[in-house]
């Protein structure tokens, strides 16, 4: 869950951290902040200029936190003159604490100003916060909301999650591998998500039909594939064929089912008219062939591609 | 011998009576897992599916001799779970549970480290599967034959679905292991593959890897170092856009290095054989299969 700059800096204010409105001064600006590094795994403090790209950063304990030293030594890196370093690092502390506190994964000041009075004053900022801690800061998951932020695994309220994409397809998996390893097939074979969707656990009737409405109106295509391992492949049959009388006349439904009982139940669907394979690289073969038919399709995709 | 688990293996399960821990426990027991207890706060004393229930991990440890922790705790209280388990010195914790805050993983594998008697699988993990002995987790019980090759994935669907594919050519697996989708895990691919080094029944090593953090570079950088068997590897999330999770919580491209593509030049240049599609990973697993035999 990310806030954004507004957001970020009432709750700076809240929060005893000097926060500036007004113009921004002159003088020397930095930013500061804490993000999760995932390629380290690791909670890194960063400190800057402004004007250089160059960040100061220094790797953080979680089970001891930020020490003081650890403040000093980017006061210094900064060259920021050494009154100033006392308050700087009371500042970074303050700072952490509040990382913590608030189960951000990023914190950070975007714009931190340093006034001749040794004054510390934010003026911009941005905090993420841990969305499966969502739990334990109940003042943010209940203003939890859909978001635009890219790096959500965005969740409609009622919906599943899904990853968006900019294509034509829509995808339906159980698993966040098989959503990956389905959107990568599509796009070896020159076809694009248009969004994936996740169904997590059984895919019941109503999941499979909420999935079918969010994939709606975006996607020319429906690509459901599904590795049938807790739940019988039959039972999935009988939803599809029933979604599948529900889906507009333009769109394509294509399947992949694969697991124990998936043979019977694909000769099922392939019975009705539904096409059906067992692996990946067929079923984007086959959506392909069938995009290619419809040349309304084809067009509108290559407008989309084109854009 | 498998890894991580063998023979003498005594499972517990924190969160037995839980929907989930329930749930799989009656299927681990069925596959023949020696489940030999059960832990949850406030309902010691009782029995599911015929496994004793206790208050806590000491008393279980003491009664039962348990040395392996499976954890369906829910992800409020997962973090406590583990550090129960640590502390009572359980020798492998393999946490299924998935949803559990960075700030409280990062805490439990700083924890970890100076435990190095103790071994944390996951979070977020399906678990391990010995086919035809044990099966700790929640890995479909249709899945896996007895065999050679040893499967480390961050991927359970992709993992089972390799696994049938392989069941269909009549490949099978010394050990799978799930080490989980999060950001933050206990057990990393390069850990697992030293481990299927040093294991005689494992002749060849399928890695099933993907976007986010640098887990991958690491295995390669083991190969390079340390592994001598083939390794087959695949990386899903090649079309995965920057900045958009791909439903891991540790699926997402930050930073130059965590994309597909710099992990799949990582492993080949290792060494590995690259699969750059799940049906491209069973013609190289033959292959390598067949070499090795």
């Amino acid at each position: 869950m990310r806030l954004n700059d507004s957001k970020a800096m009432a709750l700076f204010a809240a929060h005893g951290i000097q926060v500036g409105a007004d113009s921004i001064p002159s003088n020397s600006a930095y930013t500061l902040g804490f993000i999760f590094d995932d390629t380290r795994g690791a909670i890194i403090a960063h400190a800057g200029l402004l004007a250089n790209e160059g960040n100061i950063r220094e790797t953080i304990d979680p089970l001891i936190g930020m020490h003081a030293y650890q403040a000093r030594a980017l006061a210094s890196a900064l060259d920021l003159p050494s009154t100033v370093w006392a308050r700087f690092s009371a500042f970074c502390l303050h700072l952490y604490a509040l990382y913590t506190q608030l189960d951000a994964v990023i914190l950070t000041v975007t714009l931190l100003a340093i006034t001749e009075e040794n004054g510390i004053i934010a003026y911009g900022g941005s905090i993420e916060i841990d969305d499966d801690a969502l739990w334990r800061q109940p003042s943010f998951a209940a203003a939890h909301t859909p978001s635009s932020h890219a790096s959500d695994l965005t969740i409609v309220p009622g919906g599943l999650p899904f990853s968006p994409f900019d294509g034509t397809v829509a995808l339906i998996c159980n698993g966040a591998g098989m959503m990956m390893a389905s959107a990568d097939c599509l796009s070896t074979h020159q076809l694009k998500p248009v969004t994936a969707i996740e169904i997590d656990g059984e895919p019941s009737l109503t999941r499979l039909r909420a999935a079918f409405n969010q994939a709606q109106p975006g996607a020319d295509a429906i690509l459901v594939s599904l590795f049938c391992e807790r739940f019988s492949a039959h039972s999935v049959v009988d939803h599809l064929i029933v979604l599948a009388a529900e889906l507009p006349s333009d769109t394509i439904l294509f399947t992949r089912l694969a697991g124990i009982d998936a043979p019977p139940a694909r000769a099922r669907l392939i019975a009705v008219g539904i096409p059906c394979v067992s692996t990946l690289s067929a079923a984007a073969i086959g959506l392909r062939e069938l995009v290619k038919r419809i040349p309304e399709v084809e067009d509108k995709s290559k407008e989309r591609e084109k854009d | 011998m498998a890894i991580l688990v063998n023979d003498e293996t005594r499972f517990l399960i924190q969160g037995i009576t839980g929907r989930e821990g329930s749930h799989f426990t009656q299927q681990m027991i069925s596959y023949g897992t020696a489940i030999v207890a059960g832990v949850t706060p406030e309902k010691g004393g009782g029995w599911l599916h015929g496994v004793p229930i206790f208050d806590n991990v000491r008393t279980a440890v003491a009664a039962t001799g348990a040395d392996t922790s499976l954890v369906f705790v829910n992800p409020a209280a997962a973090a406590d779970a583990i550090y129960e388990a640590i502390d009572e010195k359980m020798r492998l914790i393999v946490c299924v549970t998935s949803g559990i805050p960075i700030r409280d993983a990062l805490r439990l594998r700083a924890y970890l480290a100076s435990r190095p008697a103790t071994r944390l699988i996951g979070p977020s993990s399906p678990g391990l599967l010995v086919p035809g002995r044990a099966n700790a987790g929640i890995t479909p019980l249709f899945l896996g034959t007895p065999g050679k090759v040893g499967i480390v994935s961050r991927s359970a669907s992709l993992a089972y679905e390799v696994m049938a594919m392989m069941n269909e050519v009549d490949i099978g697996q010394s050990t799978f292991v799930g080490i989980g989708g999060d950001a933050v895990i206990g057990t990393s691919l390069a850990d697992i593959l030293m481990l299927f080094e040093d294991d005689t029944e494992t002749h060849v090593v399928l890695l099933i890897g993907e976007i986010g953090g640098s887990g991958e570079q690491d295995a390669a950088e083991v190969m390079r170092d340390v592994i001598t068997k083939p390794i087959v590897a695949y990386i899903a999330g090649e079309s995965a856009r920057p900045g958009v999770r791909m439903g891991h919580a540790g699926a997402l491209v930050t930073s130059p290095g965590t994309e597909a593509g710099a992990k799949i030049d990582a492993l080949m240049f290792a060494g590995a054989r690259i699969a750059r599609s799940l049906d491209a990973i069973i013609p190289l697993l033959l292959e390598a299969h067949g070499r090795a035999s």
